[in-house]
């Protein structure tokens, strides 16, 4: 399915421009709060090198809105101004000519769209199953290899990829259990991802073709919401292991675990700056929800 | 802050014709302000106030409070398992801050219902009231027997409070429209609740008086302002309409004066620690909206997660309707926001010296089955789920029932909406005899192990 769309504007200006802005942005070593609205936000992912935030951000009941933040000054756009659907877990591809992400739009279905930004086209993947299908967490594959993301569809929770059309679905699990929140490793040959299959939500890593599986963690509860390094050499994730919402680090091979985060609210969503020497997460702190960017020190 | 609201049609020489007529089909929502046979000076039970922290849509038991980690792949769910003060009971890990005060509060965990869909099963879990056919009497409110929060309004009789409000938008429902069995039913529209909403700035609304505009807390603390105000509106009217309507302006205002008095609808009256425990989301301050009012003295408060409450899919999950992406949207969204805010209330309560006299129930319509779905998710389950009982005279530290290995089905002591109500409206002091004159829940049992 093709749609025509306007492009969203900042793009133009912005992501495909070459970047001008250079240099640290941030005072290292410290830990800072870049949003203060406190609404809830969820899914953040770096664009343009790391001197923007995309996330998710529950904008009011029933509207879910993209959001960008500049680093820089703080400023922050719609990222897709136009409609009333609600929009989640963004992910943009490498060369930046593509976004993709989750759309609700009053017909029950969580749906995913692939937006060619420079093409002003849409090509939407409709779920399988029933008329309550929803697609979740997608994310480009290096490439043009296609998109990967959970689905609730005809065989419960999988992980299915597409390709940059929306087409050709390919389960690349089969499992029982729920399996969801996927992440590409930046080279782009394996996928982390959760999985109930032999309990709680544990961490297993596969090949970008579904083979090859191993185990990462192995908790009684679970985790969560995993993200690559941009080396490709560790995994930051989230955890309920020690009673509440806490960021946790594992190297790729599954050594080295260890706490990130420790406050008696929720730490969650991290992902890493393109610098490889901060974690950008989501924290409930007195009752609001933030971004906040930490230097992760010694690795 | 509260915000009375603006209405689009109003012009600058007061109320257009229009406005009353479009504020006439709200006003039966002020249904306190017309009672007139209520019983006087009622003596409440153990329980002063009641709290209904209504989850509409249907939670998931078993990924909640109720979970089966040794039941088979397709019914255990995802979530680990974590001990809590209660012994031999547990609960996910999606719910560590309640686990912990497990003995505050009593678990039932063999609720049932009469009815798999959401408009009929929220009716008779907020009535106890089935229809002969199991569906929706007479299609239409007057079929339904009063909720429990009409009963209890009623019986407390015309105070300077309402008896009975719901904290919501509007009414709760699904698609197909509200819920019929949520106010007066057959007593009419008099009874049913007064609304107010909150969001999760903490700015307070009226949705059914928004022809008093611009109205702020201080004016409201002021009966002289307020009155100026009353007549300043009716000046604008034509004479049929004053007539008509002043009644209830007046009233309306008397009301809004009794809630503005001890500025009970001002969340800025809160210190930033108390706003903060309960979370900066729109369940969070309604709760303790909710708090503040029964701190008040209003009988019954409904805490509503409904349409309007952190839904993020639209016209989809109305509140817990977790058809599709159920353990994501409660690993991400529903139960750390639960288990935070019901936790923070139960605090708030206790600290204040009002959860022995405040009971607090924690419930939805149904919840979910416990079979997973052919897209990973579940459906309605009416057979078996649970409610949370606190304070106002409960025991605390129980687990009430039990369900099978693998939450289908009550092993022993199901809990019928009639022995909810029934319970509620005991502890509350509406006894037997007083239910039997009004022909409202005259048979119900009580929840003896609940006692």
């Amino acid at each position: 399915m093709k749609n025509k769309c306007k492009s969203p504007m900042w793009f133009s200006r912005t992501l495909l421009a070459p970047l001008l802005m250079t240099g640290n942005l941030l005072a290292a070593g410290a830990s800072q709060q870049l949003t203060h609205d406190g609404k809830q936000k969820f899914a953040p992912v770096f664009v343009e090198g790391g001197q923007a935030v995309v996330y998710s951000v529950l904008e009011r009941a029933q509207r879910v809105v993209l959001q960008r933040l500049k680093l820089a000054d703080g400023s922050r756009q719609l990222v897709l101004p136009e409609g009333n659907a609600s929009q989640f877990d963004v992910d943009f591809s490498h060369d930046g000519r593509l976004l993709c992400y989750a759309k609700s739009d009053f017909d029950r279905q969580l749906k995913l769209v692939i937006l060619n930004i420079q093409e002003q086209r849409e090509f939407v993947f409709s779920p399988p199953g029933t008329q309550r299908s929803t697609v979740r967490t997608p994310r480009f594959l290096p490439g043009a290899a296609g998109v990967i993301f959970t689905v609730n569809g005809t065989r419960g929770q999988q992980i299915v990829a597409v390709d940059l059309k929306a087409k050709n679905p390919k389960e690349l699990t089969t499992s029982n259990g729920a399996n969801g929140w996927p992440a590409v490793s930046p080279d782009g040959q394996q996928i982390v991802f959760s999985s109930s299959r032999k309990g709680a939500f544990n961490l297993y890593v596969m090949n970008q073709e579904g083979s090859d599986l191993r185990r990462l963690t192995k908790s009684p509860t679970s985790d969560l919401h995993a993200s690559w390094s941009p080396d490709g050499k560790r995994i930051a994730f989230t955890s309920t292991r020690d009673g509440n919402y806490e960021i946790y680090l594992i190297n790729a091979d599954g050594t080295n675990l260890r706490r990130f985060t420790n406050h008696p609210e929720r730490d969650d969503f991290a992902i890493w700056h393109p610098n490889g020497k901060q974690l950008l997460t989501i924290a409930e702190r007195k009752g609001r929800f933030d971004l906040y960017l930490t230097e992760i020190g010694v690795p | 802050m509260l915000e009375i609201g603006s209405l689009q049609t109003r012009d600058c020489t007061g109320p257009s014709r229009r406005c009353l007529l479009k504020a006439g089909m709200t006003l039966p929502f002020l249904p306190e302000l017309l009672q007139t046979d209520a019983a006087v000076g009622a003596e409440p039970g153990k329980a002063k106030s009641v709290m209904l922290v209504w989850l509409n849509g249907g939670p998931s038991h078993l990924d909640l409070f109720d979970p089966k980690p040794t039941a088979p792949d397709q019914f255990r769910g995802p979530f680990g398992t974590i001990a809590t003060r209660t012994s031999g009971m547990r609960f996910t890990e999606l719910l560590p801050k309640l686990a912990t005060r497990s003995d505050k509060f009593s678990v039932v965990r063999t609720n049932i219902n009469h009815h798999g869909g959401h408009r009929q099963a929220g009716s008779i879990g907020m009535s106890g009231y089935v229809a002969t056919d199991g569906g929706e009497p007479n299609g239409s409110a007057e079929g339904y027997q009063p909720s429990f929060g009409s009963i209890l309004g009623r019986h407390r009789g015309h105070q300077d409070l309402p008896g009975f409000i719901s904290l919501t938008k509007g009414p709760i429902g699904d698609l197909d429209g509200p819920m019929l069995g949520q106010g007066g039913g057959a007593w009419g529209k008099r009874h049913d609740p007064f609304l107010i909403s909150c969001n999760a700035a903490g700015r307070v609304s009226i949705p059914n008086l928004k022809l008093l505009e611009g109205l702020s807390p201080e004016r409201l603390s002021s009966r002289r302002q307020i009155l100026r105000e009353l007549d300043r509106y009716r000046r604008s009217l034509d004479t049929a309409n004053a007539q008509k309507w002043g009644t209830i302006y007046q009233q309306a205002y008397d009301l809004l004066t009794s809630l503005g008095r001890e500025s009970v609808l001002d969340l800025s009256r809160e210190t930033t620690q108390t706003r903060d425990a309960y979370g900066h989301t729109t369940f969070g301050q309604t709760a303790l909206l909710g708090r503040r009012l029964v701190e008040a003295g209003v009988p019954f408060v409904q805490v509503n997660w409904s349409q309007v409450v952190e839904v993020l899919f639209p016209n989809s999950d109305f509140g817990w309707d977790t058809h599709s992406d159920n353990f994501g949207l409660l690993a991400e969204l529903h139960g750390p926001l639960l288990d935070r805010t019901l936790s923070a209330l139960l605090d708030d309560l206790e600290q204040r010296g009002l959860l022995e006299t405040t009971l607090v129930v924690t419930m939805g319509e149904f919840g979910r089955t416990p079979r997973i779905n052919s897209i990973g998710s579940r459906d309605h389950w009416q057979h078996c789920y649970f409610s949370v009982w606190a304070g106002g005279g409960i025991q605390p530290g129980r687990v009430i029932g039990e369900s099978d290995a693998r939450g289908e089905h009550p092993l022993i002591d199901p809990i019928s909406p009639e022995m909810v109500g029934t319970t509620m409206l005991e502890l509350a002091g509406v006894n037997q005899a007083t239910r039997a004159e009004w022909g409202v829940l005259e048979n119900g049992r009580l929840i003896e192990a609940l006692l």
